[in-house]
């Protein structure tokens, strides 16, 4: 009998989001050695019982294009990657010179590559920039977790997020809090069936409506596109009402990234794209992290990193970056990784491989400039740092010096945010016009990206359409099954709409939209 | 003791029982090990090219594999209560080359079946070893239970068992901590809701039914209970006998009642469950308002029809096709669909509310839908091989028609 495939199974994690789900990745080898991948649902994970979203399902797409090793245009074998790399780097000049990963890797590749970056006097972006402009006082704050199963017995849920799509394993526990009692409140412009409360409020405004006890929960995430008063808000509400603070996060070792590179000084994502730009940065080592997949618009950022002299990537998948790159190390896909992710309860979680390729790479690299490092005593300073004694699924880290105020003080910068909004933060945007003036002038709504796994991986959804609520549609005199026209910065994109239960003003989109723009500014809306 | 059965003498009908032959076999194996060792045989002797089992990360975890390493089956041996995988999804035209044998329990039996008249897989190479399941629990449920019932930690654990209703802790100290189940359902804890309802306690669907209800004491905990349900059924056991890893005598008639009574209760254990559960909604517009209200969490991940053991439509799904995110409809379009194409051929496994990220009942709602379907055409899924109702002609040709096992009309 011809079996006609083996197959490996790995015990794995979903590298969707900061929550980090339980999977199985099985890895069906054909007899011809083409691979494809299946997911299975891991029942006995902690964090998810099995249960999966839509991203989660999707991961072989995600997985579907491995990377290989280039250098210049060139197809080139591993060892040749990392050789052009380090030649690439002793030519650098240590100023001009920046290293990126915004947490989407273990902790054991994020710490092999603060090392390399060490060596050069600079420290890992993770482009939350948002952390450099507030007190380092609060940073300790984004260190301390709570269990998902904690959120189950408050008193009070305050939902800063969608769960629905952003972060989608945290809605069973908010349901099981709401089913014991517990009063949900949620914070922004979509109307959510789990909401007992709904505000769509500034962060200005967070004090003085929202009431909550000392038993509540406090969920609001952080992440490339935060904006400080926002975050400001959410650490004040939780200080003076004494109520715990719960930071998701978009990576899945967003935290443990935050952690280990909570001593480098955080430029926002506009600013670093910014920064290259002016050949502040002249060039550019990303690891695992796709700057074009991040970016407010895609088009803006090719033309602004085609200006670097270098761009170094290290990634297991193929991607837009990997595109415009001189040199591409190719590493192992997230699920073979032998290493550990710090998921946003603060369980140290295993990768579920056993190759270390990626981490092997960036210690030669490291190596060849002073620093020498193996996966044994990095695993031992990691645990040690985390106050675990081992990577399991049941024990969370214990809050430490690694991100205490014992830190060094981070340089506070101000965010350049264009629109000058938060994503989160609440406009009085919409212009009060007729149907008539809407047909010829139309009118501004604030544009507000879900920011569900799926916008910070780039992997295709089916979400061509944005949400307005039923008042807009009928202002613009949209009519079922037509479009609507978005205008900014002279750009114009027509796309199908859906009616939702959102703020008027508002308009809800779950792909991006080619404007230089982060979440939350303005755009003309008009009907064709 | 009756005389051990020959090999020869094994036929469709016989209720007999059984144990492995070596003494590795019986202590690795539930109830003596005769389910380990029939699919051992099998592949041993070259009966099947392949076996699919759970292999065993934990107590609480195992994951399905398609094996022909005898070893990996003599690992995946033992009770697994806390691994609620229905096997049959794992059986599609891609995989199953050859001949193939799995243990299953109703569940995964009446999914094969139903997957069998879908041409998922062939009914002639697939060989299915039912085992008798009173239930089984969600892993998150159990470590619940441990921490807050048993006062245990999942560490301490060797094994489990459920014996005469109570569901049994081995610990790896040599202890047993039993709690009667009745207690736990009390609690919300225990068997999934799928499992409470369900309407097969023994797999007469399968080619064996296998368990130890109507074990006689003297051999309680060391032999299994088996019907010999189709010839397949009696060529694995033949193997088994032949190739010297079973032994196998006749049940007497004690063993057999008593098998029937503990079917009996558990299956009136079901129906009081189900009057419990599916209270009739007569109201038009409050049944709409029960659906729109169970289902306005959802969040269209798809893992319920992904883990659907009876869905075999993969891509080519008429509920992805008709249904848009981008709807905004007051009813998940996904789900209306769903249940009437599910209507017929919804076993209640309870597989898609075990995966669902919103927590949706959807065993539930499934069954709403599907159960009326099933008794007006007196036509239980998964039970023989007679075509869903939806594919014959005319309703009453359905009346005529034996096997739909259905008595609820």
């Amino acid at each position: 009998m011809q079996v006609k495939h083996r197959e490996n199974v790995y015990s794995s994690i979903c590298p969707g989001c900061g929550l980090a789900c339980g999977l199985y990745i099985r890895e069906m080898v054909s007899g011809t050695g083409k691979t494809s991948l299946a997911v299975d649902f891991r029942k006995s994970s902690p964090v998810n019982a099995g249960k999966l979203c839509r991203f989660g399902l999707k991961l072989p797409l995600y997985y579907a294009e491995p990377q290989v090793s280039m250098v210049g245009s060139q197809e080139s074998g591993f060892e040749a990657a990392v050789s052009a790399s380090t030649e690439a780097l002793k030519n650098v000049s240590a100023e001009s010179l920046a290293f990126f990963s915004a947490g989407n890797t273990t902790n054991e590749e994020h710490k092999a590559f603060s090392a390399l970056a060490t060596a050069f006097g600079a420290g890992v972006e993770t482009g939350v920039g948002v952390y450099s402009s507030l007190p380092v006082s609060t940073h300790a704050v984004f260190g301390q977790s709570i269990s998902l199963e904690e959120i189950e017995n408050v008193k009070q849920v305050f939902l800063f997020v969608d769960p629905y799509s952003q972060y989608p394993l945290l809605l069973r526990r908010v349901l099981r809090a709401k089913e014991k009692g517990a009063k949900v409140v949620c914070i922004g412009p979509r109307d959510l069936p789990v909401a007992d409360e709904q505000f769509c409020l500034k962060p200005e405004e967070y004090g003085k409506i929202l009431s909550p006890s000392r038993d509540s929960v406090l969920i609001a995430d952080i992440h490339p596109y935060s904006g400080p008063a926002h975050v400001r808000a959410v650490l004040d509400l939780a200080q003076a009402s004494g109520a715990k603070p719960f930071f998701l996060r978009p990576f899945t070792n967003s935290a443990g990234a935050e952690l280990l590179s909570a001593h480098t000084k955080q430029r926002t994502l506009e600013k670093l794209l910014e920064d290259i730009n002016s050949r502040k940065i002249k060039t550019l080592f990303c690891l695992e992290s796709d700057l074009l997949e991040l970016a407010p618009d895609r088009e803006a950022a090719v033309k602004t990193l085609s200006k670097l002299d270098t761009l170094i990537v290290q990634t297991s998948r193929q991607g837009g970056l990997s595109g415009l790159a001189d040199i591409v190390i190719a590493s192992e896909p997230f699920y073979r990784k032998q290493g550990t992710v710090l998921n946003a309860e603060g369980r140290l979680l295993p990768a579920g491989g056993n190759s270390t390729l990626g981490f092997d790479s960036l210690s030669s690299l490291a190596a060849a400039f002073g620093k020498q490092l193996d996966l044994g005593s990095v695993r031992k300073e990691l645990f040690e740092g985390f106050g675990v004694k081992k990577a399991d699924e049941f024990s969370f880290r214990t809050p430490s010096e690694f991100c205490s105020g014992s830190a060094e003080p981070a340089e506070v910068e101000t965010p350049c945010f264009k629109c000058g909004s938060d994503q989160e933060a609440c406009s009085e945007s919409l212009s009060e016009s007729s149907p008539e003036e809407a047909f010829t002038e139309g009118f501004s709504a604030s544009l507000i990206y879900s920011l569900s796994p799926f916008m910070w991986h780039g992997l295709e959804d089916c979400s061509g359409f944005v949400e307005l609520n039923l008042h807009m549609v009928r202002k613009l005199g949209l009519v079922k099954g037509g479009t609507v026209k978005i205008r900014a910065q002279g750009k114009m994109v027509e796309v199908k709409f859906r009616i939702s239960n959102i703020e008027d003003g508002y308009m809800l989109s779950s792909r991006k939209f080619p404007f230089e723009v982060f979440p939350g500014a303005e755009v003309k809306l008009s009907v064709k | 003791m009756s005389e051990l059965k020959a090999a020869a003498d094994i036929k469709v009908g016989d209720r007999l029982l059984g144990w492995a032959a070596s003494e590795d076999m019986r202590s690795r194996g539930a109830s003596g090990g005769l389910v380990t060792a029939v699919l051992a045989a099998a592949l041993e002797t070259g009966l099947v090219d392949r076996v699919l089992i759970l292999k065993k990360v934990s107590e609480f975890e195992a994951y399905p594999v398609f094996t022909s390493d005898v070893q990996e089956v003599l690992e995946s041996a033992g009770s697994m209560h806390s691994v609620p995988v229905n096997l049959a999804r794992c059986l599609k035209p891609e995989t199953c080359a050859g001949k193939i044998a799995l243990p299953a329990k109703p569940c995964d039996a009446r999914a094969v079946v139903e997957r069998a008249k879908r041409n998922a897989l062939s009914p002639e190479g697939t060989y299915v070893i039912g085992l008798n399941c009173g239930g089984t629990m969600h892993p998150e449920k159990v470590r619940k239970m441990l921490e807050t019932v048993y006062r245990l930690g999942p560490e301490e654990i060797a094994g489990e068992e459920i014996v005469k209703g109570k569901l049994v802790f081995f610990t790896k100290d040599g202890k047993e901590h039993a709690v009667p189940i009745d207690d736990l359902e009390a609690e919300e804890l225990g068997r999934r809701d799928s499992c409470r309802c369900c309407q097969v306690k023994i797999p007469t669907n399968a080619d064996l039914a296998c368990g130890n209800w109507g074990v006689p004491g003297d051999l309680a905990g060391r032999g299994t209970f088996v019907e010999v349900m189709t010839e397949k059924g009696v060529n694995l056991l033949k193997n088994a006998v032949n190739s010297g890893f079973v032994e196998l005598m006749q049940a007497d008639e004690r063993g057999i009642s008593a098998r029937e009574k503990v079917n009996k209760v558990m299956l009136g254990m079901s129906e009081k469950r189900k009057a419990e559960v599916f209270v009739p909604i007569e109201d038009g517009g409050e049944r709409f308002e029960y659906f729109r209200k169970e289902l306005e969490n959802c969040i269209h991940c798809g893992a319920c029809k992904e883990v659907c053991p009876v869905c075999t439509c993969g891509e080519d799904s008429k509920c992805t096709f008709y249904s848009s995110p981008a709807d905004s409809y007051k009813i998940s379009l996904f789900h209306l669909v769903r249940f009437l194409h599910l209507s017929d051929s919804c076993i209640g496994c309870g597989q898609c509310e075990d995966v669902c990220p919103a927590e949706i009942p959807l065993t539930r709602l499934y069954q709403r839908f599907a159960v009326p379907v099933q008794k007006e055409y007196r036509y239980l899924p998964g039970i023989s091989d007679r075509t869903p109702p939806f594919f014959a002609l005319k309703p009453e040709d359905n009346e005529e028609k034996e096997g739909g096992g259905c008595s609820c009309r």
